[in-house]
């Protein structure tokens, strides 16, 4: 039955979009705090993918430890790489910055190519696999674990951005950056925290990720980049735009991709990219004028 | 005698050919309330961003700072925003608050020099860290009030009046408690009423809480009605230092001025 498939691929598009909301959020985050455009954010997400393939899938950790490790070693990152690169990339040319973070997405993709070869890695298995039926659709337990991880994470970062001091001082760093510091900001600190947070959110993003695609492969980066889509359409400098767009993005193009075939899958999401960007560029919740010194 | 609260000598920035101020020296006495006037393109602010750390001056400049412990701190070279933590806050010529932010953590965010628990105790949320929050939370609220504000302490502070605004940005200063506040202009584009407005809060803060004002103003009339010494920039180079009635009647002070106004 025709409605029986379109359950299936709306039911199964709001888990991939929980992953898309996250993956988003931290690209969002990221942008907003520090002024980067991180078009490296989808190699993150891939190096975290691969990680929970060689951890929860060949050492066969248990989920929840290997999401952890896989998460505060994502963190790390970021903290090392702001303070090892983007530190020295503060108010330089926004292009010049662009192109540093395009480099970082050529190192990790060769750093993965050194590491775990070329060849693809199987899905990764770390989930009870069963499966339930609702009303003729049928869901994979893995899809409801990976919609409930994505939806705390959410829910804790919205928590974090908006109640803790740290995230304070991110939303004051990305309102007025000169007004932080004479607050006693340190930007530095809160850069780090930016990236910190950000490749979480890419990291968390990638360990569902693996459990969800049928493959750990060197094309993950572009589910990574779904975050430009996603950001993009919810406006690039909004965080309830990201959550928003993220789904949006995900549900589209699951069900397009399900009633056209699968290789128009990125066509669609980069196709609401354009369109957007050509009708709305500000997207559904962003800053009508952004201007970014 | 006590010791100054900020001495500053040879203090000299340059950007490429231009010196915005030229070996500019001076001390600032605990408590008082001291102005530096010049007209437009003197180097005023030029010296406050050598006091806040934004500029950094040529080689043999000294600022030294004193907190209220006695201890001193050479502020050149320091960055900016540990030297905010020294106990020294400023005001924008511009508004500097945040736009996008309620008017409660605008003021919330006056009292970070003050908090001292970690970002992780804070983030982990936990008990030393929340008790530190409502107490400051607590002192934001006084100033709150005492501004008359409460009725829109939710409100985004780019949505409010521009009058509202600095009214904030003042009140702000106020929940930093600060030991030497710096005011960059803090009544250009304002009218009469709201200039008496503004002196009355700084002769408040001076006066009542103790802190030290280095005010910079171009208004002369304003400056020689509030300020107990005065120092006169012109092109950058200091013209001399005094009382406001040894600083009006000083011959390139009266040249400097009327030259301007008048010629």
């Amino acid at each position: 039955m025709p409605l029986d498939k379109f359950l299936q691929l709306l039911l199964s598009g709001i888990s991939l979009g929980a992953i898309y909301a996250l993956v988003a959020l931290g690209f969002v985050l990221v942008f907003k705090a520090t002024s980067v455009l991180n078009f490296a954010h989808g190699s993150f997400l891939m190096l975290a993918a691969y990680l929970t393939s060689t951890l929860l899938g060949s050492l066969g950790l248990p989920f929840a430890v290997g999401l952890l490790v896989v998460a505060l070693s994502l963190a790390v990152l970021g903290v090392v790489l702001h303070y090892t690169v983007m530190q020295w990339m503060v108010g330089k040319a926004f292009f010049s910055v662009v192109l540093v973070t395009v480099g970082m997405e050529i190192v990790i993709r060769a750093v993965i190519l050194v590491f775990w070869g070329p060849l693809e890695r199987g899905r990764v298995q770390g989930l009870p696999q069963g499966t339930f039926s609702v009303g003729g659709a049928v869901i994979p337990y893995v899809n409801l674990i990976i919609l409930a991880a994505a939806g705390i994470l959410v829910l804790a970062f919205l928590v974090f951005f908006n109640r803790s001091r740290m995230g304070l001082h991110m939303r004051a760093v990305a309102d007025n950056l000169e007004a932080a510091t004479a607050m006693g900001i340190d930007r530095n600190v809160v850069y780090a925290g930016a990236w910190a947070i950000g490749l979480l959110l890419a990291g968390v993003g990638g360990v569902l990720y693996a459990h969800f695609s049928p493959s750990v492969n060197l094309g993950l980066g572009v589910i990574g980049l779904r975050a430009f889509p996603a950001a993009i359409l919810g406006g690039i400098d909004s965080v309830p735009g990201a959550i928003v767009g993220g789904m949006i993005v995900a549900l589209v193009e699951n069900i397009g991709a399900g009633y056209l075939g699968a290789q128009w899958r990125d066509v669609i999401a980069f196709g609401i990219m354009f369109l957007v960007l050509l009708w709305r560029p500000s997207g559904l919740f962003g800053t009508k004028e952004l201007i970014r010194v | 005698m006590t010791t100054p609260i900020l001495t500053a000598s040879d203090v000299t920035v340059q950007f490429g050919g231009l010196r915005a101020c030229d070996g500019v020296g001076f001390e600032v006495t605990r408590g008082e309330l001291f102005a530096i006037i010049g007209p437009n393109g003197a180097g005023k602010t030029s010296v406050l961003n050598a006091i806040t750390g934004i500029y950094r001056p040529l080689q043999g400049a000294s600022i030294v700072y004193c907190d209220r412990q006695g201890r001193k701190h050479e502020l050149i070279g320091m960055k900016p925003h540990r030297i905010v933590r020294l106990g020294i806050a400023r005001t924008f010529q511009n508004l500097g608050l945040f736009p996008h932010l309620s008017v409660l953590d605008n003021l919330m965010l006056g009292r970070y020099i003050h908090q001292k628990r970690g970002v992780l105790s804070t983030g982990l949320f936990l008990p030393a860290a929340v008790r530190e929050e409502l107490e400051q939370r607590e002192s934001v609220e006084r100033v709150i009030e005492l501004l008359e504000m409460a009725e829109f302490r939710w409100e985004q502070v780019g949505s409010l009046p521009y009058g509202i605004q600095k009214r904030i940005e003042l009140g702000r200063v106020l929940t930093m408690e600060p030991d030497l506040l710096l005011l960059d202009e803090p009544m250009a584009g304002m009218s009469v009423e709201e200039k008496r407005d503004i002196l009355r809060f700084i002769f408040e803060i001076q006066r009542r809480l103790g802190v030290t004002v280095i005010l910079i103003e171009h208004d002369m009339a304003v400056v020689m009605s509030v300020a107990e010494r005065i120092l006169a920039l012109n092109f950058g180079r200091p013209l001399t230092i005094g009382t406001p009635e040894d600083v009006a009647r000083h011959p390139e002070v009266v040249e400097a001025y009327l030259g301007a106004n008048g010629g």
